[in-house]
């Protein structure tokens, strides 16, 4: 059981920070970004190709980051072009074409085969219970906790931060303030895709190198968002930490480790059916 | 009914065309191209399963591939037991069996909407996705493969059949569209509110969406099992669910050529990838970029095609039967209705339409509507004013069941209504209209007022409740109309529905001072021709003095005055609500 939670701690780790990364990405865009685990990947496998030209590591990861960065800039640039004033029905639309077309274009550009990848931090820090705690996942769980506080810090201590909420709650009225709002929503897309690209790097060498499995980490991602209802990042944080622990806790068990996929599914839905229940219409009024 | 007789002649034609169509090609292409056009015919029917949930009633399905896969299964093991009477039978038993998961993924549905039910129906397609990558599909393991009965054992039959089934599902959707269910799938998709507020069931129309597209899916995988004779679960990964998706979005699968063109393209794409030595992965970026170019346009390929063609009949005709932009409000004289002559038809009441006795509302310690009584007697049109904020809104959403926790009793015509959801009050004989503009943009005029009627009504029924309110043919599109007349259309289902009474909610808005005028004297003859009461709400004091008998003011929640209008705004506190401290001083 032990053995299984510690076990965890890596999944828990990037759950949070895609958890978190969602949250704020809705709260300053009003979109789900279902794509964000996608655009991560497109930084792995751009650092995976770098590193095979003979670069070196930190130069290749540095340029996945950047195409990760630029991935989410397009998918940003198509949703503020056309669906500015989309409703959320039609951005989810957009969202999830996005996500289609990023896997597709990603099996196009990198191939189907599986890669071995280059893990930066595979080196250990302690033994728990038999089982070594890799750099990794300490890595991971740091990653989150800093996205975290750094975003919350942000929105909360900085004129930017205030002008970003402002955009996200009334963006006309930001505009009309003489804010351009644009730059900024499409700014905070390509930051995102930046630190998704770094939170995969870290996690595909330990995962899954393969592009749908990781493209689909989205799905514990929103559970882990869904936990803070999308707007607060402490329950992004924690969500992520307990589902990447339950999971690991479910794998030590071998009767149910070839179902530990469900676990997010079930946990989504009851937390939605939960936080949602009191919505009867879809409207306010 | 010559021109019913003109569409049954047309649709007759194209149908036959179709049939020899099919014949043809089954005959006609070599064996290859059967068994894609096969394909093709397959996703065309999963794809019509995604045109209700998601076309038609507007909510995101990420899981077809998954109903499909149970269809499939099932398919598998009745061949498995040795049941009777082949896919004949085992189709439709294997859409049966998808239903109930589409009702389970209906229940979260239920509150889940947008993203959230994207991610909850991604969530399912990916656990039946493992739960099938673990228990393999029966049979598998001892290498029976599923067979197709006699009669179907060739590709060329087989595709016959394909289409038979593709063209069964069609028309059946086709309809169920002109059914209320129907409408009500598409009045989901404009407003949840205004659905149930024409006495529709909201959770049963989302539930009967989702059970319909899960039977539909279901059918295509057992086609599927049938095709292919052996399926594992890797023929409905979810990542097919969500292309399938992106395709419906694309084509417009809510019209079933819609669904036709996307499983072509689905095909035909791949083949020529495949010919041209390009990676397959390259159909799914073109069915992602066609999404989003769709979702910019706000319509997929099939609508766009109508439209086209509908473009090109209309410029044919000299003169259009229906003019595209109507006038709201007839110029001619309003209501030549007999407002002495014939008996109302409606039922005839004696005492009170509607009655609320002590209705209060509190949002948190904020008590918007305290302790209100209204009387609405039966045969009278009653006025209910107020400042912004006093609580009107509140009062009607209350009364109409929209505010589940508010205090009070309600009855209409003698019968209790508090503490029955929106749809049976509705049922019940209280109908409302919604200040914001609510009415289904997906149907026709005439679509909407049978849907709101909510019985019955024949084409002279819905001449006479347009007469002298709304000028707009019955034909037209309500996505054509502007916002004041879609209100007064409003208006005109809810009392077609002859209910007990009408709550109409500031239907004046947007309408010009000679239009508002029209209306007061409609308004005030609506008791006469439909047996209905009417409680209107009404900023346009003119129009409430034209149109009422009796007026209520409201101010801070509560009853400041209630009497003839014109003795009510005399009051010098009502005008002291309505004008501030210093004007009526």
């Amino acid at each position: 059981m032990l053995q299984g939670v510690v076990s965890g701690l890596a999944g828990g780790g990037t759950f949070a920070a895609l958890g978190l990364l969602l949250t704020v990405m809705y709260r300053l865009t009003a979109t789900v970004n279902l794509a964000i685990a996608a655009t991560g990947v497109v930084g792995v496998y751009v650092m995976a190709l770098l590193v095979q030209a003979g670069w070196p590591y930190g130069v290749a990861a540095l340029a996945g980051i950047v195409a990760g960065a630029l991935a989410s800039v397009c998918c940003g640039l198509i949703m503020t072009r056309w669906f500015a004033t989309g409703g959320p029905q039609i951005r989810t639309a957009v969202s999830i074409a996005q996500l289609i077309g990023l896997i597709a274009l990603a099996y196009i550009c990198f191939g189907d085969e599986p890669r071995v990848l280059p893990n930066p931090a595979d080196g250990r820090v302690a033994t728990v219970a038999g089982v070594t705690i890799t750099m990794g996942s300490v890595i991971l769980i740091a990653l989150a906790v800093l996205i975290g506080t750094g975003i919350h810090v942000l929105l909360t201590r900085t004129s930017l931060g205030l002008r970003l909420r402002a955009m996200a709650e009334r963006p006309i009225t930001t505009e009309l303030l003489g804010i351009g709002t644009r730059a900024l929503t499409v700014t905070v897309w390509g930051l995102s895709g930046a630190l998704a690209s770094i939170v995969l790097l870290l996690v595909a060498p330990v995962r899954s190198s393969d592009i749908l499995s990781l493209s689909m980490l989205i799905v514990p991602a929103c559970a882990a968002a869904l936990v803070g209802g999308l707007r607060l990042l402490s329950g992004a944080l924690l969500g992520g930490l307990g589902l990447g622990l339950l999971e690991g806790a479910l794998a030590g068990s071998a009767t149910v480790q070839q179902y530990r996929d469900v676990v997010p599914f079930v946990v989504i839905l009851f937390i939605l059916v939960w936080n949602q229940r009191g919505e009867v219409w879809d409207a306010a009024r | 009914m010559r021109r019913a007789r003109t569409d049954l002649v047309r649709t007759g034609v194209v149908g036959v065309f179709l049939a020899g169509l099919c014949y043809g090609l089954a005959a006609g292409l070599p064996a290859y191209w059967v068994f894609l056009a096969m394909s093709a015919v397959i996703s065309g029917v999963l794809l019509q399963s995604l045109g209700v949930v998601a076309g038609h009633a507007g909510m995101v399905s990420l899981c077809q591939m998954a109903f499909a896969a149970i269809g499939a299964w099932t398919t598998a093991q009745l061949h498995v037991w040795g049941v009777p009477g082949g896919l004949y039978v085992w189709a439709p038993l294997a859409g049966l069996a998808a239903v109930p998961l589409g009702l389970l993924i209906g229940l979260p549905a239920l509150r889940l909407r947008g993203v959230h039910l994207a991610i909850v129906t991604l969530g399912f397609a990916a656990t039946v996705d493992v739960v099938l990558a673990a228990t393999s599909f029966p049979g598998t393991d001892h290498g029976i493969t599923v067979t197709r009965p006699a009669g179907l054992t060739s590709d060329r039959q087989y595709f016959l059949f394909c289409c038979a089934v593709f063209a069964i599902v069609g028309i059946a959707l086709k309809l169920v569209r002109g059914t209320r269910l129907g409408a009500s799938w598409r009045a989901l998709r404009e407003s949840e509110r205004a659905t149930a507020a024409a006495g529709t069931s909201v959770p049963g129309a989302k539930l009967s969406a989702f059970a319909v597209s899960a039977f539909v899916a279901g059918l295509s995988g057992a086609l599927l099992a049938g095709q292919l004779a052996m399926v594992v679960s890797k023929n409905f990964d979810p990542g097919q669910s969500l292309v399938m998706y992106a395709v419906a979005i694309m084509v417009g699968a809510h019209h079933p050529e819609g669904a036709l063109i996307g499983g072509a393209l689905g095909v035909a794409v791949a083949e020529m990838l495949r010919r041209f030595g390009v990676p397959q992965q390259w159909s799914n970026v073109i069915f992602a970029v066609g999404a989003v170019q769709a979702l910019t346009q706000g319509a997929g390929m099939s609508d766009a095609i109508r439209g086209l063609l509908h473009g090109v009949a209309r410029g044919r005709r000299a003169h259009p039967a229906t003019a595209g932009t109507p006038v709201p409000v007839a110029a001619g004289a309003p209501a030549e209705a007999p407002a002495d002559a014939a008996a109302p038809a409606g039922p005839e009441t004696t005492g009170g339409a509607l009655e609320v006795t002590g209705l209060t509302v509190r949002y948190g310690r904020v008590t918007a509507v305290d302790a209100v009584g209204l009387t609405v007697p039966a045969g009278t049109v009653v006025g209910l004013v107020g400042p912004n904020g006093a609580g009107k809104s509140s009062l009607v959403d209350a009364v109409s069941g929209f505010l589940p926790g508010s205090a009070g009793t309600i009855t209409v015509s003698g019968g209790r209504v508090d503490g029955l959801p929106v749809h049976r009050r509705a049922r019940a004989g209280l109908r409302r209209t919604f200040q914001q503009d609510r009415v289904p943009t997906g149907l026709t005029v005439r679509e909407y007022l049978r849907f709101a009627a909510r019985r019955p009504v024949s084409d002279a029924d819905i001449a006479e409740a347009l007469a002298g309110l709304v000028e707009v043919g019955p034909e037209g599109p309500i996505s054509a109309l502007d916002v004041g007349t879609r209100r007064l259309l409003e208006v005109a289902g809810a009392l077609l529905a002859r209910p007990a009474v009408a709550v109409l909610d500031e239907p004046a808005a947007g309408l010009g001072h000679a239009e508002s005028a029209r209306l007061g004297e409609w308004l005030a003859s609506v008791p006469a021709r439909y047996g209905s009461a009417v409680l209107l709400i009404e900023h346009d004091l003119d129009l409430v003095r034209r149109a009422c008998t009796r007026v209520t003011v409201l101010d801070f929640g509560r009853v400041i005055a209630e009497g003839p209008p014109a003795e009510v705004f005399t009051r010098a506190h009502v005008l002291r609500a309505y004008l501030g401290e210093e004007m009526a001083a």
